[in-house]
């Protein structure tokens, strides 16, 4: 077990630097530079600009500068807010991205779980179709719609919900929701398809024929084995809801990260879309990192490489 | 083993029709069957894929799948009707009264739950021990079905046995609970022939050691005659044939029991003798041929075959068939396990 997590963290290292130079490298080849928007600079002031940030370096000696920086996690000025770092720009957006996604995630797995039991426990009854219908919807209303409507009926009309901000309880709410819509409806789906599969199985007949009561074998026997495969979506899905949503953020003007991700590439700003993308890549890298070992605990048939009995 | 005088069967199945609904219409899998098991006894259903026995079985457990509904008939367990229980009743009957061990030892345990657990769960659930009284138990009926060093491998996955031990990790779940029936659905038909062999003796063993009655699912009537008292042939959803297991061997009646048995090889065939299939394919249920349902198959058959069901002849001894050879005006046809195969010879009279 020790050796196999040695061995990965090794691996997710070998990655990080992979995506490192894939994003110096076409971050680079894009046109334009940080300050290429700005009214026309005096090309002495540019070219203190350039020499404070190195920029006048050839592009290896930055490539090998940044990696060096990287690796002691100071992850540079940002180009665009001056006085900023993006260490800075990550310990200030990260808390509240996170807070926001991971009360999204919560909502994403208990009500997705639960309503997918239920379709497949009542398979073309109402309950299921109801289930199907609320999934259809989250899968493929955006969630800039479902923003917007939440705000101008909870807010506007109601005036039950504040429209956006970030600090109280109730500002969660609204951008929780919308954000966890798309994931409650896959796991939704996905929990139906996958217990419907598991109750065809023939340890599921063994189960019944054992004289157990249809909880037991709901619980005790099919839902373990149909709950794997939505483990391995809880990967990708974690890193993305906890580094926050562009669209979300922006419409409740959260101060997350999530617009950072969108803005920096606008802007050229080298070390915030450095930093942004290499913070993603840890948090994705590391939730499939857990997420395998969490599998191995589950799936006793998955051994883990070099683990012992 | 026949009992008949002084006891009452011990499950006694009466009428029963079970149906599968689908878009195509109405498939009557389990179309009139009538038979009844006595303490003690084993009896083999033996017929075809698609034949209707294990939908016969499943009925008794009322495991049918969703789409299927038994539309008629009863089943008396020990005089009580099992198709008047609540569900909460019948599982209670389930695992402790009837037991059932299923085809595919592979698939039939739960991949995520260890031996141990999967064990102990129906003895906690049936009988009123503690958790150590459980565990004791499920020790000792691994041992009894021939599991090596069986306090170490409670804590094992199924994965970690090979299918004859999966097998016979069933046949211990099973008869964890003292039943009074075990219904064995094709319980050795994935397994290699050694360990069929192993496994019917385990069976044959059990049974003696438990005075339980067993109901054999199989195809294969090697299996069954090394277990069963009795047989009961099931074709196209009803049975043609059902006796001890002498007169179905040496004194057969019905044209399909004969395919049956020619289709078997034998040990003591006294000159090499080809294997004879049974040509054409099993009945189409939705739409079941009129009259017998065999005689598209039935090299013997008459006009009054395509036409009318032929009812049961009472041969004695309670062997009993359905063909329409037996009526005293058919002509007399005889068991052509020692007649000369003349090749060509298979058509439809």
């Amino acid at each position: 077990m020790l050796q196999y997590t040695i061995r990965r963290l090794l691996a997710i290292l070998v990655t990080l630097l992979v995506i490192a130079t894939l994003t110096f490298v076409l971050m680079h080849c894009i046109p334009g530079g940080p300050f290429a928007s700005e009214k026309e600079l005096p090309p002495p002031i540019l070219q203190n600009i350039n020499a404070r940030y190195h920029l006048d370096w050839p592009l290896w000696k930055q490539y090998f500068d940044y990696l060096a920086h990287l690796a002691r996690w100071d992850l540079g000025p940002s180009f665009k807010y001056e006085s900023m770092t993006v260490n800075d720009i990550i310990n200030n957006g990260f808390p509240v991205s996170a807070t926001l996604g991971g009360i999204a995630l919560g909502i994403a797995v208990i009500f997705g779980i639960t309503a997918g039991i239920i379709a497949s426990m009542n398979q073309y009854k109402w309950q299921d179709n109801l289930v199907m219908f609320l999934a259809t919807i989250g899968f493929s209303v955006p969630s800039f719609i479902l923003a917007s409507l939440f705000i101008f009926v909870f807010s506007y009309k109601l005036g039950w919900l504040p429209a956006a901000l970030w600090g109280s309880p109730q500002q969660v709410i609204m951008p929780a929701l919308a954000l966890s819509a798309l994931p409650t409806a896959f796991i939704a789906r996905m929990v139906r398809s996958t217990m419907l599969e598991v109750l065809a199985q023939d340890y599921i007949r063994t189960a019944w024929a054992k004289g157990l009561s249809g909880g037991l074998v709901v619980y005790r026997h099919a839902l373990k084995n149909a709950l794997l495969p939505v483990f391995s979506y809880l990967g990708p899905l974690t890193a993305q809801i906890l580094t926050g949503s562009f669209v979300v953020e922006r419409i409740f003007a959260i101060p997350g990260m999530g617009r950072h991700f969108v803005t920096s590439i606008a802007n050229r700003d080298y070390t915030t879309i450095m930093g942004v993308t290499i913070f993603y890549s840890i948090i994705l890298l590391l939730a499939n990192f857990l997420v395998d070992i969490a599998y191995a605990y589950l799936d006793p048939r998955i051994k883990v490489a070099g683990g012992k009995e | 083993m026949h009992k008949e005088e002084q006891k009452k069967p011990l499950l006694e199945v009466r009428g029963l029709k079970t149906s599968f609904f689908t878009y195509a219409g109405e498939v009557k899998a389990v179309d009139d069957v009538d038979f009844e098991v006595w303490p003690g006894e084993a009896v083999g259903i033996v017929g075809e894929s698609g034949c209707g026995k294990s939908v016969t079985s499943l009925s008794i457990m009322r495991l049918i799948p969703k789409t299927g509904r038994i539309t008629a008939g009863s089943i008396l367990f020990n005089g009580v009707d099992l198709l008047k229980l609540s569900s909460r009743e019948m599982q209670r009957i389930r695992g402790k009264e009837i037991a059932m061990i299923f085809q595919d030892p592979m698939t039939s345990l739960n991949p995520v739950l260890t031996i141990g657990y999967q064990l102990t769960e129906s003895i906690r659930r049936h009988q009123r021990v503690s958790k150590r009284e459980a565990r004791e138990k499920a020790v000792e009926m691994l041992n009894l079905v021939g599991i090596p060093n069986p306090a170490d491998r409670l804590s094992q996955y199924p994965h970690e046995f090979s299918g004859g031990m999966r097998q016979r990790v069933m046949i211990a779940m099973a008869l964890s609970c003292n039943p009074k029936l075990l219904i064995a659905d094709e319980p050795t038909t994935a397994l290699d022939v050694t360990i069929q062999a192993q496994i019917i003796e385990l069976l044959k063993d059990l049974r003696s050691r438990f005075s339980m009655s067993i109901i054999l699912i199989t195809h294969d009537l090697g299996v069954v005659a090394g277990l069963a008292d009795r047989v009961v042939v099931m074709y196209g959803g009803k049975i043609v044939e059902s006796g001890n297991i002498k007169d179905i061997y040496y004194r057969a009646k019905h044209p399909y029991t004969w395919g049956l048995l020619k289709s078997v090889p034998r040990l003591d065939a006294r000159e090499k003798k080809r294997l004879v299939p049974i040509t054409g394919q099993p009945p189409d249920l939705l739409e079941p041929p009129g009259g017998c349902a065999f005689n598209p198959r039935c090299r013997y058959a008459m006009r009054i075959c395509l036409d009318r069901r032929p009812g049961f002849t009472d041969l004695g001894n309670g062997h009993k068939a359905a063909c329409w050879l037996l009526h005293p005006e058919a002509p007399k046809r005889v068991l052509p396990v020692n007649e000369e195969e003349q090749p060509g010879h298979q058509g439809v009279g």
